[in-house]
């Protein structure tokens, strides 16, 4: 079984689950799927779980720079691309780069940006480039998105459009970590400080090669079948008023591919599809106006549990 | 969700309804209103969750228990029984309820509608009770559910389940039961017909005519009988029931036929007839004019064809006759003249003035026939059933005052002129038309198509058949719309009572011959044994690769794939439901060795690639292992 990297990625992610991030693994792992398909991640979790402890330390282990925007109302596209100033010195206008010009990027509270701001950073996101008066510049690869929102609070923000959400590849939750971790990081307090000298334990080409063997991932007839049987389902479900579109189908065979080469696979199996289906796919649903209060997650779950995997 | 309290209430309201509803015609009246009372009080107070506890409701059911006890007499026995159920069923409605209750309840419905069918049993009986028994299971099931936990609610698909679980009981019984109805030993006699009394009812068909008694007929439409036959032209719908040959005063009677008289039914083309009469007192057997044969019921045939029969009784019963459509009827013996030429008491003298008139005619029988013929349509007589003519010069009014009448008065007037011309006559009772049923294939003869016509008897032809009511302006009894409604809906109580209530002993017995004589008569077709052995092979092989087709997996992979789901669905039963795929049940087993198939398995097939030789022995192993693990 040779997939290139693999083992540096594994290696990656035990110390980061196992010694750093207690109790986050599954969203750490997560994170490393949407960077290794090239996606983004939505994170939508009340605050002070952790999120931008995991993202930085996230962005420590993998040696990967790391910017960060804290998204209020007043916040202008400029904030996030950068913007020129002129240099006295010099005598012209230099650009000044802003957040989004790092590897990872962590969006903060992106519901509290207004539309034109989301739209902006969303734009960076799916073109993995800025043009700022009239220059284009290319964003660093790799490029993944880490954005949050806070289910809860309402007041102020402007919730992202389906559309806009299907351009995240992943989203889920974080939760409180379980009973024992917590109590041990009450004990040993914040680990901030010590995720300041995290030495990175894979280098840069380490990833793009890793990134390259997930892209060729086998993806058989039938594991394709079963991706369509999913999105059809979806999209004939009586609850449903919009299934999953192309885009949200062709993010789930990435996922797939991605949990695959985590799990050492250089094939798709169907149980990977299943296994990412919820965290691809639901926030991709349109539910009909009368089905608001039902969980998306838990339709979803519904949804595949009736499509019966392909075994032959 | 559904309040599956309120679906027992619901159902046990329509099932004591149906209790009561077959005994209402039947009870007094304390009774007939006690129980809707009860019932809609019961309702009201369960909405408003209040019941009247035990304190009240016991006196109560000992006080009418009391009042109706005290009235019973062997008479009585039916009516005290059928009132106290009915009440005793409105106390438990009015009460509250438990699932002790509703099982009371269920049981004193099923007493009430038994007891029903002492009174009457009617097709409706059998609707009645499918509709109970359905019910019955259906809320016996549902109660168990009520009984386990008081509020239990079940969703609408969880309902659905459960009532079609319940309905299929009794629908899968009812073959069993149909088993049961032709095996079940029955006796020939009602059991509970001592218990009914005399069931005399009001029929049009008397024997006994005598005109100016009332000024008007109303028979109820009521079914007289039904005769399986061939149809028959309309003209020759005349049911022969009675003869009435003599005066007693002035209203004509059956008196014994004279001594040596005999007659013969001429030969001719004879139509077979199935007689199911309703149960009246009269004992006449009725079959179509003249009749010459009669089966089925023990009885006596006099000289003028009219059959008597013993029928037990209020028994339904059955039987056969075969006629001739022959409008005169030979007389073989000794004619007594005189005994057929009596005449009444009083003869209004007008009439006396037209017989004598009559009689000074010199020509024959069929002469004066004619003449009394000419007589009636010259005094224009209409047909009617109202505003008869009464009192004592009844025909005298009919003839030449009112000049209407009905049947009695045309037949009456018209053997009386006869007579008083010298040419003997009699009345003959019975029916006359009949409404076809085209699907049940019999005619359908009520009380209101009773009728009255005349014999005349003319040497050398024998008593032919004169109609006078056919002489009147009008007579037409023709079949209205209602008359074809009325008939479909005869035609389930005619089955009911051809196939379940006239079926006794005899014919299970008569069943059980003819089934005995079929299997004897049976015999083999000679065939050599060898060819049917080889078709029996041919076939089963036919069969068996029709199986196997079916059954064969496609290929190595499938047949593996089975095998793997197999041994997993063994281990974790709840696998199958689940639509695993083949590594979800790997790791959810923990088996190495189904671990390591799931991998090799699933490289090659999600790879689109068949499985390699040494690949699929491999598999074979660890299948092999893991069955032998389990």
């Amino acid at each position: 079984m040779s997939l290139a990297k693999r083992d540096e990625m594994i290696a990656v992610l035990d110390e980061l689950s196992g010694r750093r991030l207690r109790g986050k693994g599954r969203a750490v792992r997560l994170c490393l799927m949407a960077l290794l398909t090239g996606g983004h991640i939505l994170l939508e979790d009340l605050p002070g779980l952790g999120k931008t402890t995991m993202a930085l330390a996230f962005a420590g282990s993998m040696g990967l720079s790391f910017g960060r925007v804290q998204c209020t109302s007043d916040l202008l596209p400029s904030d996030i691309t950068g913007l020129s100033i002129y240099d006295r010195n010099a005598g012209r206008f230099t650009f000044i780069k802003g957040p989004v010009f790092n590897n990872i990027v962590l969006i903060d509270e992106i519901n509290r940006a207004m539309p034109k701001t989301q739209s902006a950073l969303l734009e960076a996101m799916e073109e993995r480039r800025v043009t700022v008066e009239g220059v284009t510049y290319p964003l660093p690869q790799p490029f993944l998105v880490l954005a949050t929102q806070n289910p809860i609070e309402q007041v102020g923000t402007f919730p992202l459009p389906e559309a806009q959400m299907d351009r995240f590849i992943l989203k889920t939750g974080i939760g409180y970590p379980p009973e024992e971790t917590e109590k041990n990081i009450l004990m040993h307090g914040s680990i901030r400080e010590e995720i300041q000298h995290l030495t990175p334990t894979v280098t840069h080409d380490d990833l793009i090669e890793a990134m390259r063997a997930v892209h060729g991932i086998y993806v058989g007839e039938k594991v394709i079948d079963y991706v369509y049987a999913i999105a059809r389902a979806t999209r004939e479900h009586p609850m449903v008023l919009a299934g999953i579109s192309t885009r949200g189908a062709i993010g789930l065979v990435d996922a797939a591919k991605a949990a695959a080469y985590l799990d050492g696979r250089s094939f798709v199996i169907p149980e990977d599809v299943k296994d990412v289906a919820a965290v691809v796919c639901s926030h991709r649903l349109m539910l009909k106006p009368e089905q608001e209060a039902i969980r998306k997650e838990e339709l979803l779950n519904a949804i595949v549990k009736e499509i019966p995997l392909p075994v032959t | 969700m559904v309040k599956i309290k309120a679906v027992v209430a619901t159902l046990a309201i329509v099932i004591a309804s149906i209790g009561y509803l077959p005994l209402f015609p039947y009870l007094d009246p304390l009774a007939r209103w006690f129980f809707p009372v009860a019932l809609v009080v019961g309702v009201t107070l369960e909405r408003r969750e209040k019941s009247p506890g035990g304190k009240i409701l016991t006196p109560l059911s000992i006080l009418l228990f009391l009042y109706y006890v005290s009235g019973l007499s062997l008479e009585t026995v039916v009516a005290v029984t059928s009132n106290l159920l009915v009440v005793l069923l409105a106390v438990r409605m009015l009460g509250e309820k438990s699932g002790r209750n509703y099982l009371q309840i269920f049981g004193l419905s099923l007493f009430c509608l038994a007891a029903s069918s002492l009174y009457n049993l009617s097709a409706l009986f059998l609707v009645y009770l499918l509709a109970l028994l359905l019910l019955l299971a259906v809320s016996l099931v549902v109660l168990t559910f009520q009984v386990q936990e008081r509020e239990i609610m079940l969703s609408r698909l969880q309902l659905k389940r459960v009532l079609s679980v319940a309905l299929l009981m009794p629908v899968a019984s009812l073959p069993l039961m149909l088993f049961l109805f032709f095996l079940l030993p029955r006796t020939p006699y009602p059991l509970w017909s001592f218990l009914k009394g005399g069931g005399a009812r009001q029929v049009g068909f008397t024997d006994t005519v005598r005109p100016g008694a009332t000024s008007s007929v109303t028979t109820p439409k009521n079914v007289a009988f039904r005769a399986v036959c061939r149809k028959l032209p309309e003209d020759s719908l005349y049911w022969r029931g009675i003869v009435l040959n003599g005066y007693a005063g002035d209203a004509w009677v059956r008196l014994a036929p004279p001594e040596g008289e005999d007659a013969a039914v001429p030969a001719g083309e004879s139509v077979e007839q199935e007689i199911y009469p309703e149960p009246s007192a009269t004992g006449y057997l009725i079959a179509l004019n003249l009749p010459r044969k009669l089966v089925g019921v023990r009885n006596n045939a006099s000289p003028d064809q009219v059959f008597t029969g013993q029928v037990p009784g209020n028994k339904r019963v059955s039987y056969r006759a075969w006629s001739v459509l022959s409008d005169s009827l030979k007389n073989v013996g000794d004619l007594d003249r005189s005994f057929y030429l009596a005449l009444p008491r009083s003869i209004p003298p007008r009439l006396f003035a037209e017989g004598q008139v009559l009689a000074a005619r010199s020509d024959d029988a069929e002469g004066k026939i004619a003449a009394v013929r000419s007589f009636f349509r010259s005094r224009r007589l209409s047909y009617t059933t109202h505003d008869l003519p009464v009192g004592k010069d009844a025909l005298d009014s009919f003839l030449y005052v009112k000049r209407h009448g009905n049947c009695e008065y045309f037949a009456s007037a018209c053997a009386l002129l006869l007579r008083l011309g010298g040419v003997p006559a009699r009345l003959v009772g019975g029916y006359h038309g009949g409404i076809y049923s085209d699907m049940g294939g019999y005619y359908l003869i009520t009380e209101d198509t009773a009728h009255v016509w005349v014999e005349a008897f003319v040497d050398g032809k024998g008593w032919v058949k004169i109609d006078p009511s056919q002489w009147s302006q009008g007579f037409v009894q023709n079949e209205s719309l209602g008359a074809r409604v009325r008939l479909y809906a005869d035609l389930m109580g005619f089955y009911w009572n051809k196939a379940v209530v006239t079926y006794d002993l005899e014919k299970q017995i008569s069943l059980v011959r003819t089934a005995a004589q079929k299997v004897r008569g049976f015999s083999a077709p000679s065939v050599p044994k060898r060819e049917v052995i080889l078709v029996l092979l041919a076939a089963g092989g036919i069969v068996a690769v029709f199986f196997w087709i079916r059954q064969r997996p496609a290929s190595p992979e499938e047949r593996l794939v089975r095998e793997f789901l197999r041994i997993a669905a063994r281990r974790d039963p709840e696998l199958n439901s689940r639509k695993c795929g083949v590594y979800e049940a790997s790791r959810r087993l923990r088996d190495p060795a189904l671990k390591e198939f799931a991998a090799i398995y699933g490289a090659a097939v999600y790879q689109d690639r068949p499985l390699q030789t040494d690949e699929l022995r491999r598999c074979r192993d660890l299948l092999k292992q893991a069955r032998q693990q389990a």
